[in-house]
């Protein structure tokens, strides 16, 4: 057990790699066999990917719940292992220690789990829609697939980033080639947006790898982009603030823009609509969950000082987002670009619970993130639906449908009060405790101490909630009620498909319509390997400094309503947790 | 009953609706079709069933306490939901007492029979209509939902079914979807709504952080220790150090109003009252058994419901009860005028609801809990009654309902004229009919409390007297006639059937809330005459739920007399029968006019209209609320939609451009030596030899 | 006994050759050529210093140069060829696609 405990997380991340290169060896014309292939092949992929979820709960299970688990960790740039365990010989020398570190926590396990679910779905429902390329398409898929895995794995820094970029070049040629008519202008746009951002945030994690071996402690300073190693060194005392401060505004640009956060959401509405289904769902599901699991694992946890600088102004902008990003979704007359503007408006949601940096709004968001996942990605696979069956996706062409369509009137309905946040639906255990973290951010709990926002921010953001029932709805009225109205000629069945959803597209949506329902009616598995990862890995700054012996210290914890011991609490320097940073 | 078994039952209450919902959904259209109806009232019939259990054994309980002892209420935990801090978990959680099983009872039982009566109403000419199935999978979802939020034993339960009963209300409003006027009021009902929950639920996390909890037991308890000043006792309850029990104590006083004021907004979305209340007369646009389960019996009284609830909340302060009362009374005199002048059948109604509700409100406001509840109780009956009988006029008319197109429709319809006659009597507060007892309970608390109140409960009685038989007189009075091309027959035995038992509550539903003994209007009735330990067995029954009220009106000192012993009880005594009277000739003079108005003199209600236009206009198009809506709201926020996706295009796009705008011009630049010529590559490349070679031998 | 100087004279002589006539000819074959001749210029070079060192270095190097034109000529002839079938002249003026 102890051999898959430690491949196994390299197996899921490359497994759909290996199938891309295989299916380039197939003859382009046996379409149905190239499909065919992709879809056992990511389906074996979710396999492994559940596989390593057992795996993790059994060892979760015996050991300490919050530290990373099914760790694998190889020498990759790296001259600290020539040394034969003696550094001291090249001491003279610069010892680099960058590896091939991959390891999962309460966190990704489930953004991994998220991804090698929606990935077959995304195969299965390109079926019809895509009848060009069908080979080089499903490889790309593939290849995006094992990107987007890595991200949720790395552990090292510079891992972390080539699997980050990595995503960039299959989505690339995704939209580019197979997109809509302004394919061309969404790809170039979504890459040079994306690109300009994470150009400085990879300057921004070469900067504190450089910080941290350049004021390292240790007698032989190693460099290393060792996640775990930066993030103690952050929360030790040794990264001054306004380092931080830089450094969080450069690892929030690339992070931000991939959210997207407003303003810089401008390549998300153009890129969803151009791009096929598949990509959208992708795009939605998955890679916008590449930022905020960037905040996630790398902003809060490094940057204690520097989040708590920003976190209000983050705030601010989520919301800006939220409130805008719905109004400008009411107004769309392309329901694609609809959910796509949706889509901002909601990962401001999972930021706002981010920045309010407490349990309740950490674990919100990351809930937040698998909902938005399962979610919005149905949402835009009905769209394409509709797409494949009307060719248009304009509000004013279309209308009535559920007469027509009775099934696919159930999941459209279904989904979007998922995405509305109905309680028993999974969209609203994420909503619902974003804002309750929101809410209560400005007082401390549980052993932590106080946030930065308060219930104005939750006010205010909560109006989010009722502009999204709004336009949701605005938009199941226009596509599904009222008299029936279809283009003439439609709908064009030609490519196989019935006036109806068929079987084919049932089963694609049913898995994600019983996701959806079973995280809303029963989400205690997450939420119980969630929270000691948070605890552990992405809050443990912010935990109250306990005193052995001294329960004054606990007391100040639990004294929630006095103004003068909040600032104080949080005025202080970001408590040591760990052990001193020793430079390894 | 034990606790598990309780718990097993409060479980079933749910399940059982829930599975007849997914049965019909998932095999409705396929296999039962016609027969879609068996999986939804065996499931409605069974949460009735386990409701009464519940009742019984809580009833039982009752009877087994010590007449001073609070019976606390049953606290079951079924498992844990989610969380906000590591250990700390939401559950799913019951709470059982007499307001529940009051509640439950009413809600299952009144299901039952819609359930059974929409077997007939749903089919056409003996078939059944298209989307049968459907209907029936929403209606049984509905009763889980409202189940929901009536067990629901913390607020993200509540809140739980709040917004499911919302969305069952909002499936079956848009129910003939293709119609569009069906498709907006649908919309419209979900977004009031939701304008209202945007309160309530910042309500919900202003309690989560002033308490850490969102249990009912944790927020009542601690409430109460607060407002006793309780110290002790609230740091036991909360897990604070006794040094911090002053300040939690001041906190939790201060923010105890607002918190009500923020549950407030949700109730009044829910419930259909001023200003939220545009979205119920618009509501009528569904299937009419879902106006008289959703949109008049069950759903719309779950404001009232979660205000007798949080009781503890709304005491607290006394400004707060005044503006509940102000709101409901203003609510149920402002929507009884509009019911003066409107044609449609299922309208009028809506709008007596609206005013019913607002009765309640003003119930609560007073302090008189549970009359509001009880007139909850009694107004499910009868507007279930009137709603399902209307629906039954329009389904002999061939789906017409406008009272201007058809008329003197006694012997046509026989059994609806007869059972809704007895609705009528009871909505307009006829003596001895169940709107009497409890509308009088109200009044009457009302004028203890601020006698203009009083005033505007028995104006607005008059008018509901008026209107409920002008409606009357108007559709089965006169000559007969019946639209062109219908064939007017009564409804079938599934349909009678309910409409009968309905009719029997409404007549008798009343008497539970009526001593016997304590003399009074005609004798020997009266309601709840006086006396703590006097109390009627609706009353008596409620005390434990209601004592936050009754214990706030002991503190202020008002109505002493009505809490107080025998001698300071006569002349309340005298007050209430004062006002029995009056009432009962208010209700009596209201239908005699309606009788003079629409039956024997029809040219007074003409002059009338064409002597004041504007008056009839205001009122025919209800003060134009909705069009101020649209004009205020509605269109503001989507031109702001507008403007921010032109944002999007011009300003936040044109600034990115200005910034690509610099390496776009450095190439721009670098185009022009870029000539595309081999030999000027390496003429270039020549010359810089060159130069590197001067440099090097002159340097 | 020829010096020095004179390899270096004709070393630089090839160069200037090669580079006029890579900057004047329109002709891709023709400017191949001129390049050889140029890199012939360049070999001369390190050969007659390897000569004057008397080290072996400076040939050696000589030889890998030899063996990289001859495969840089294939290949570019193979380009230029494929150029010619593709656009029918060679004459660099019309093939200025390049130009920004």
């Amino acid at each position: 057990m102890d051999f898959a405990n430690q491949w196994v997380l390299t197996a899921v991340i490359f497994f759909p790699l290996v199938g891309a290169l295989l299916l380039l060896l197939a003859d382009s014309r046996r379409r149905g066999f190239i499909r065919g292939c992709a879809l056992l092949w990511s389906v074996l992929t979710f396999l492994l990917a559940v596989w390593a979820v057992g795996l993790f709960h059994q060892s979760a299970s015996s050991g300490e719940p919050d530290r990373f688990l099914l760790e694998k960790s190889i020498a990759w740039f790296s001259n600290a292992d020539t040394a034969g365990g003696d550094i001291s010989r090249i001491a003279a020398d610069t010892v680099i220690d960058i590896r091939y570190h991959v390891g999962v926590d309460g966190i990704s396990i489930w953004l991994l789990l998220l991804t090698a679910f929606l990935s077959p779905l995304a195969i299965w429902g390109s079926y019809t829609a895509v009848s060009s390329r069908v080979k080089e398409y499903y490889a790309l898929l593939l290849v995006l697939e094992t990107g987007m895995l890595g991200v949720f794995c790395s552990m090292d820094l510079l891992l972390f980033y080539v699997f980050f970029e990595f995503t960039l070049v299959p989505l690339f040629f995704l939209i580019g080639i197979w997109g809509g008519p302004q394919r061309e202008r969404a790809a170039n746009k979504f890459f040079i947006f994306t690109v300009a951002g994470s150009v400085l945030t990879f300057a921004g994690m070469l900067y504190l790898a450089y910080y941290n071996y350049a004021h390292s402690v240790a007698t032989v300073p190693v460099f290393t982009m060792d996640i775990q190693t930066l993030t103690a060194f952050g929360q030790s005392a040794g990264l001054p603030a306004n380092i931080q401060w830089w450094l969080f505004l450069a690892l929030a640009a690339g992070f931000a823009i991939k959210v997207p956060l407003f303003p810089v959401h401008t390549w998300l509405p153009l890129a969803h609509t151009e791009a096929p289904t598949a990509g959208s769902v992708i795009l939605a599901g998955v890679l916008l969950k590449l930022g905020s699991y960037g905040f996630c694992r790398l902003s809060l946890p490094i940057l204690p000082a520097g989040v708590e600088a920003f976190a209000p102004v983050m705030a601010v902008l989520c919301i800006c987002g939220i409130i805008y990003g719905a109004l400008a979704a009411w107004v769309q007359d392309d329901v694609k670009k609809l959910v796509a503007y949706s889509s901002v408006s909601h990962m401001g949601f999972c930021m706002l619970g981010l920045f309010s940096l407490n349990m309740a709004g950490v674990t919100g968001s990351v809930v937040y993130m698998i909902n938005h996942g399962l979610a919005t990605g149905a949402l835009f696979f009905v769209v394409g639906m509709i797409y494949e069956r009307y060719h248009t996706r304009d509000i004013h062409k279309i209308g009535g449908l559920a007469r027509q369509m009775p099934w696919m009137a159930f999941f459209l309905v279904l989904f979007t009060l998922s995405s509305i946040g109905l309680p028993g639906l999974n969209g609203f255990i994420g909503e619902f405790l974003v804002l309750l973290g929101t809410a209560s951010s400005g007082q401390p709990s549980e052993g932590f101490v106080a946030g930065p926002l308060g219930l104005n921010y939750a006010v205010v953001a909560a109006t989010g909630i009722v502009l999204g029932a709004i336009y949701m709805l605005w938009m199941c009225r226009r596509v599904l009620f009222g008299p029936l109205t279809q283009p003439p000629h439609t709908p064009d069945t030609s490519a196989g498909l019935s006036s109806d959803l068929t079987g084919r597209e049932i089963g694609i949506l049913l898995p994600i319509a019983l996701a959806c329902v079973f995280i809303g009616v029963y989400p205690k598995p997450i939420i119980r390997t969630m929270q000691p990862a948070i605890a552990g890995n992405v809050l443990a700054a912010r935990a109250v400094e306990v005193i052995p012996g001294d329960d004054l210290a606990v007391a100040d914890v639990d004294d929630a309503f006095l103004p003068a011991q909040q600032s104080a609490a949080t005025d202080v320097e970001p408590a040591v947790l760990k052990d001193e940073f020793d430079g390894t | 009953m034990n606790e598990s078994t309780l718990l097993l039952v409060a479980v079933l209450v749910l399940l059982f609706p829930a599975a007849g919902a997914v049965i019909a959904g998932a095999c409705g259209s396929r296999w039962l079709k016609g027969a879609t109806h068996w999986p939804v009232i065996l499931g409605v019939g069974g949460a009735a069933v386990t409701s009464f259990m519940l009742f019984g054994e809580i009833h039982h309980r009752l009877s087994a306490t010590h007449a001073d002892d609070v019976l606390e209420p049953v606290r079951l935990i079924a498992y844990e939901w989610f969380s906000a801090a590591q250990g700390h978990w939401f559950n799913v959680e019951f709470w059982i007492d007499p307001l529940t099983v009051i509640m439950l009872v009413t809600v299952t039982f009144i299901s039952l029979l819609v359930v059974v009566y929409s077997r007939d109403y749903m089919r056409h000419h003996h078939h059944p209509e298209r989307g049968y199935e459907r209907f029936f999978a929403f209606l049984a979802m509905f009763v889980f939902s409202m189940c929901a939020l009536v067990l629901g034993g913390n607020f993200v339960l509540l809140y739980l079914g709040w917004e499911a009963v919302g969305l069952c209300s909002y499936l079956l409003i848009g129910f003939y979807y293709p119609k569009p006027s069906a498709a907006d009021a649908a919309k419209k009902a979900f977004l009031v709504n939701r304008i209202g929950d945007f309160g309530f639920g910042i309500g919900i996390f202003l309690i989560y952080i002033t308490f850490g909890h969102l249990d009912y037991h944790t927020v009542f308890e601690a409430s109460r220790m607060a407002l006793a000043g309780d110290g002790a006792g609230l740091s036991g309850i909360l897990g604070i150090t006794a040094s911090e029990a002053p300040g939690m104590i001041g906190l939790i006083t201060d923010r105890l109003p607002v918190i009500a004021l923020l549950l407030l907004c949700g109730a009044v979305g829910k419930s259909a009252q001023l200003p939220l209340y545009v979205w119920l007369p618009d509501a009528m646009e569904g299937p009419s058994p879902v106006s008289a389960l959703i949109h008049a019996a069950t759903m719309v009284t779950a404001g009232v419901y979660m205000m007798v609830r949080c009781g503890v909340i709304f005491t607290a302060s006394s400004s707060v009860m005044l503006f509940v009362a102000i709101l409901g009374a203003a609510t149920a005199l402002f929507a009884a005028t509009i019911a003066l002048t409107q044609t449609d059948m299922k309208r009028i109604l809506a709008y007596s609801t609206i005013s019913q509700l607002g009765y309640m409100f003003l119930g609560v406001g007073v302090f008189a809990a549970s009359s509001a509840i009880f007139h909850l109780f009694t107004h499910a009956f009868f507007k279930a009654l009137l709603f399902l009988g209307a629906g039954s006029v329009m389904h002999a008319m061939g789906g017409i309902i406008d009272v201007r197109r058809f008329g003197g429709l006694r012997k046509v319809l026989p059994v609806t004229f007869v059972t809704m006659l007895l609705g009528s009597a009871a909505l307009s507060g006829f003596p001895l009919f169940a709107g009497f007892w409890s509308k009088d309970e109200i009044v009457h608390h009302a004028f203890m409390q601020h006698p203009l109140l009083g005033i505007v409960g028995l104006v607005t009685a008059a008018l509901t007297a008026f209107y409920t038989f002008r409606m009357m007189f108007l559709a089965f009075w006169g000559e007969e006639r019946i639209p062109d091309g219908v064939e007017a027959h009564e409804s079938g035995k599934w349909m009678l059937l309910p409409l009968c038992v309905l009719a029997i509550g409404a007549a008798g539903a009343g008497f539970f809330g009526v001593h016997v003994e304590a003399g009074g209007f005609l004798g020997f009735l009266a309601p709840e005459a006086g006396g703590a330990h006097a109390q009627t067995a609706f009353h008596h029954m409620l005390q434990s739920v209601v004592q936050p009220f009754t214990q706030a009106i002991h503190n202020t000192g008002h109505e002493a007399g009505h809490v107080g012993g025998e001698a300071a009880g006569i002349t309340a005594h005298f007050a209430r029968h004062w006002m029995m009277y009056l009432s009962a000739a208010i209700a009596i003079v209201g239908i005699i006019l309606a009788r003079c108005f629409y039956v024997t003199r029809p040219w007074i209600p003409m002059l009338l209209r064409s002597t004041f236009t504007r008056l009839h206009s205001l009122l025919y198009n209800k003060y134009y609320v909705d069009e101020v809506y649209d004009l205020t709201v509605v269109r503001p926020l989507r031109g702001s939609g507008s403007v921010c996706f032109g944002i999007d295009e011009f300003v936040i796009d044109g600034l990115i451009w200005l910034v690509t705008a610099v390496p776009r011009l450095l190439g721009y630049v670098g185009r022009l030596v870029q000539s595309g010529l081999v030999q000027g590559y390496g003429l270039s490349m020549a010359t810089g030899l060159a130069i590197i070679v001067i440099i090097v031998l002159f340097a | 006994m020829v010096g020095l100087a004179g390899y270096i004279a004709v070393s630089a002589l090839l160069f200037a050759i090669g580079m006029v006539g890579f900057l004047t000819r329109r002709n891709l074959i023709i400017m191949f050529l001129s390049t050889e001749i140029m890199l012939q210029g360049v070999l001369l070079n390190l050969v007659a210093f390897s000569r004057l060192h008397g080290q072996v270095d400076g040939q050696v190097f000589g030889l890998f140069v030899i063996v990289a034109a001859a495969v840089e000529a294939a290949i570019g002839l193979g380009l230029i060829v494929l150029l010619f079938r593709r656009r029918g002249s060679l004459d660099t003026e019309e093939l200025a696609t390049m130009s920004g």
